[in-house]
């Protein structure tokens, strides 16, 4: 870069206009380029800031992606947990799951069990009968 | 702990008892509750193993003898089964002077592909049943089962 333009851009500079590109430009060029001898008074500032940005740019993604793995480790922990507890307590209840009680006394005999959820089952099921007695309105069943 | 992890614990929470539970948060789990020891009452409950040729995966019934009147009797009982049929298909419903005589509901579904049913019978001498089950098995299904008297 010719000296007129690096001073012109230094200008833009120091007066806030420079875009990214164009401070990443002076930075390399002080920092690796060569520099005109009345402008190397400007030199150990942009390798300052150079410094400043290589050495906050690795601490920030870490710190991120070290946030980020803790948190997917935890809920990775957490849910697993949940899914044992879930599928033993499901377990649990269910070795104790075919019972009958009768008037308080309660029974794990299967066979009875079976046999009161059919009378059951019986109680709350219908004839083809009945049915057709319920279709009857019953101002009709009465003339009948 | 932010809010997306609370929150993702609350679901889980939520899928695993939705899985074990499916009878809690009807009102008729009060009513096998109440009744399963009292005098006079049979609870049964069965599970999927010895279940298996009826397409059901669950089944819990209760005969009983619901008093007329009183805090947990005949209307209390008829209440709690009118407030879980408001969000289910009626099968066929029997009322008789005002009265529900019987009633067939089928629930939404709270696990995929597992249908629920609420079954309720009035029959002689104050005695009631009632029975709640889950199982693959459709109201047709159902209706067949019952046809079978």
């Amino acid at each position: 870069m010719k000296e007129t333009n690096v001073k012109k851009l230094l200008d833009k500079y120091f007066e806030g206009f420079t875009s990214c590109e164009e401070e990443r430009q002076l930075r390399k060029l002080f920092t690796q380029g060569h520099v005109p001898e009345e402008l190397r008074i400007y030199r150990p500032m942009f390798i300052c800031f150079d410094e400043e940005i290589e050495n906050a740019k690795p601490k920030i993604k870490t710190s991120i992606r070290h946030r980020l793995d803790t948190r997917y480790i935890w809920i990775g922990i957490a849910a697993s947990i949940l899914i044992i507890l879930g599928a033993g307590y499901n377990g649990l209840l269910r070795q104790d799951t075919n019972y009958v009680i009768i008037n308080g006394e309660k029974y794990s005999d299967v066979h009875m069990a079976k046999q009161q959820a059919k009378e059951a089952f019986e109680a709350v099921s219908f004839s083809k009968e009945e049915v057709a007695d319920e279709l009857i309105p019953q101002d009709m069943k009465e003339k009948l | 702990m932010n809010k997306k992890l609370r929150c993702f614990f609350a679901a889980l929470l939520l899928l695993v008892s939705i899985g074990v539970f499916a009878q809690d948060g009807l009102r008729i789990a009060e009513v096998f509750q109440h009744y399963a020891k009292h005098s006079g009452a049979t609870m049964v409950q069965l599970s999927a193993d010895v279940l298996r040729a009826n397409d059901m995966t669950f089944y819990k019934s209760l005969s009983f003898h619901p008093p007329q009147n009183g805090s947990y009797g005949l209307s209390w009982v008829i209440a709690c089964i009118d407030q879980d049929k408001r969000r289910a298909k009626k099968i066929k419903e029997t009322i008789l002077d005002g009265g529900l005589e019987s009633g067939y509901y089928q629930l939404p579904q709270v696990k995929r592909g597992i249908n629920r049913f609420i079954l309720y019978k009035k029959g002689d001498k104050r005695k009631a049943t009632l029975i709640y089950i889950e199982g693959p098995l459709n109201s047709a299904d159902l209706v067949s089962l019952l046809f079978s008297k």
